[in-house]
């Protein structure tokens, strides 16, 4: 990206320097300036940034507490529809809790996840910006 | 409690359906009336360099759109409409229960619940329209065993079910508990007498730290969006 950035400042320098030779040349000149500006904001839109909100610690800890516990009743409640349906229980309760419980976890796991990618990316905004 | 009460304003009865317009229907269109107002005000002068309210439309523009390049890439950009249009929406719920006297539409689960339903059964269908069947890979993380397989598509399938719930219990659960501390507090400055300051010093503060979870909520809601976007787009 840097380099990038370095060849296009160059263009826009070298398109602008022998532009004494006339009008023409000027506007074209002009066009190659405009175009690499053009460039460079494109190319910074695409680019990623980092994230604006960072979440409190006790967003983060309310979030991870609702990503375990919905999955554990989850699993409860879908083990218990099944067991009213087939008539077994409680054996898909006891199945399907623990199978939420995995679930719940894994939802822990994976919003930590996210929860700290978000946060190494800020730190790397900070530390260029 | 009171604030969390629905009054029917205009009872209106569909057979043996009740579809009163009530508080919680006032000030949701409250809401979109002002996200529309905010926009469509904001931007309808279009001057280079923005005056307030255009600079208000267009940081809520850039910051939802940055949002869904971050979150979801160039491929998210046709959903920004119903991103944009879920974020101002929850956010001025939000921020319009914290006024005095207002009704928080987003305390109430299922107004939540409704959102966080519609968003997953979206994601559901757009992942299934892009993948096809193929979708179902989703469940079964490659290169784990087959005899795992039995034990692991259960556990992906309810953590995949469990995101509206969980997604419209933080949000809910965070608007409802904010208001029920605040009124707690609230009737200690009461009861206190004159010691009945400290408590009020507190309510400011809490009131401050509320404002910032409505945008906070506002904004993981929609972030979340974008999240379960990227899964449906890219199967991560």
């Amino acid at each position: 990206l840097f380099a990038r950035g370095a060849r296009d400042l160059a263009g826009s320098d070298s398109g602008s320097n022998p532009g004494d030779s006339g009008a023409e040349k000027g506007r074209n000149s002009d066009l190659a300036d405009f175009e690499a500006r053009l460039r460079r904001t494109q190319q910074a839109h695409r680019a990623p940034e980092p994230k604006a909100g960072q979440a409190s610690a006790m967003g983060v800890a309310f979030r991870l507490t609702t990503e375990l516990v919905v999955g554990v009743f989850l699993g409860a409640a879908i083990g218990l529809a099944i067991d009213r349906w087939l008539g077994t229980r409680p054996w898909f309760l006891l199945v399907f809790f623990f199978i939420g419980m995995a679930a719940g976890v894994l939802n822990v796991y994976r919003a930590a996840q996210e929860i700290s990618a978000q946060a190494a990316q800020g730190d790397d905004g900070d530390n260029k910006g | 409690m009171h604030q969390f009460r629905i009054e029917s304003i205009v009872p209106i009865h569909f057979g043996n359906i009740d579809v009163s317009f009530t508080n919680s229907s006032l000030y949701m269109v409250i809401a979109a009336t002002l996200v529309t107002l905010l926009t469509v005000l904001g931007m309808s002068r279009g001057s280079l360099v923005p005056g307030r309210l255009q600079s208000v439309a267009e940081l809520s523009y850039e910051f939802v759109a940055n949002m869904l390049r971050d979150n979801v890439g160039d491929a998210g950009k046709r959903y920004f409409p119903f991103v944009f249009t879920l974020f101002m929406f929850v956010l001025v719920c939000n921020l319009l229960g914290m006024t005095p006297y207002s009704f928080t539409v987003t305390s109430h689960i299922i107004i939540t619940f409704a959102f966080a339903l519609l968003i997953f059964i979206g994601v559901t269908l757009i992942a299934f329209a892009k993948h096809g069947i193929g979708f179902l890979k989703f469940f079964a993380p490659h290169g784990v065993p087959i005899y795992l397989l039995l034990l692991v598509v259960p556990i992906e399938v309810v953590s995949y079910f469990s995101r509206p719930f969980s997604l419209s219990i933080r949000l809910f659960a965070n608007m409802m508990a904010g208001h029920t501390v605040l009124k707690v507090f609230a009737g200690f400055v009461i009861a206190l007498g004159v010691f009945g300051v400290a408590p009020l010093v507190f309510m400011v503060a809490l009131t401050g730290l509320e404002v910032m979870v409505a945008c906070l909520q506002a904004y993981v809601f929609a972030i979340l969006t974008c999240i379960y976007l990227n899964d449906a787009l890219h199967m991560h």
